[in-house]
């Protein structure tokens, strides 16, 4: 069964994520997206517009010193909703470590990123990782 | 496009949850079922078994005055895993819980076998149970 063209866009953004290709990133955020990070960390809340979610990738990036991995553990969806199942590990500077499941939630149109919703299997660790 | 069964497992699980059907319940989940909730409230860990999870459901909905709704805006998925996207809000002696939620789920031959539940604020869930 070939893969709905959503989950394609998806797919296409997590390849980017994790190989830092920021021009393709760029191309696959809407210009109006919103990005939602669930906790309440710094970074928890609601990212609004392209320039705000690729300054949330960047911000996010610097302060684990470029330490983010992702795997992708399964991607499906339909016409709307596609949602990412992932393994994300990262460092900081001062020891901390974040190592654990998280679910992305994403709404796609006309092969952009429209919302999407982040959120962790363990929202306290993470809030103490992102503080 | 035809749902996969796995989805339809889901949604009648979720039917069956609002209505309160225990009967039916219990036809669509395995013997080995697993529950895991986040948090630190008297919920979270990890729960293993059918007649103790409906005791999780039974004891929450007493709790929460039967305020505890449950609105599903999404199911989706196939063989591997199958995920519900859902809002949840109930209250309970001026707490409040209002909140986006899912579900992902393993379905094993047509019936539910594990479950972890994601939230988007899981200090208000936990203050919400406290």
């Amino acid at each position: 069964m070939a893969e709905h063209p959503n989950v394609s866009v998806v797919r296409r953004f997590y390849q980017a994520f994790i190989s830092r290709d920021t021009a393709r990133l760029a191309q696959l955020v809407g210009r109006d997206m919103e990005f939602h990070v669930g906790g309440r960390s710094i970074y928890a809340g609601v990212h609004r517009g392209r320039d705000q979610v690729l300054k949330l990738f960047y911000e996010t990036g610097v302060v684990t010193e470029h330490s983010i991995r992702i795997e992708l553990h399964a991607i499906f969806g339909n016409e709307e909703h596609v949602v990412g199942l992932h393994r994300i590990t990262a460092m900081r500077a001062d020891g901390r470590t974040l190592n654990q499941h998280g679910c992305l939630v994403c709404h796609v149109k006309a092969g952009v990123l429209t919302d999407a919703w982040l959120s962790f299997e363990d929202l306290r660790e993470a809030d103490r990782f992102w503080r | 496009m035809a749902e996969h069964p796995n989805v339809s497992v889901v949604r009648r699980l979720n039917q069956a949850f609002i209505s309160r059907d225990t009967a039916t319940l219990f036809q669509l989940v395995g013997p080995d079922l697993t529950l895991h909730v986040p948090g630190r409230s008297r919920f979270a860990g990890r729960h293993q078994g059918p007649e103790k999870i409906l005791g999780v459901f039974h004891e929450s909905g007493k709790l929460a005055g039967h305020s505890f709704k449950l609105t599903l805006h999404g199911l989706l998925g196939g063989a591997d895993h199958v995920v519900a996207l859902q809002h949840i809000t109930g209250s309970r002696d001026g707490r409040v819980l209002d909140q986006d939620s899912g579900l992902v789920c393993h379905i094993t031959d047509g019936k539910l076998a594990e479950v972890w539940v994601f939230l988007a604020d899981v200090r208000q869930f936990d203050e919400f149970w406290s």
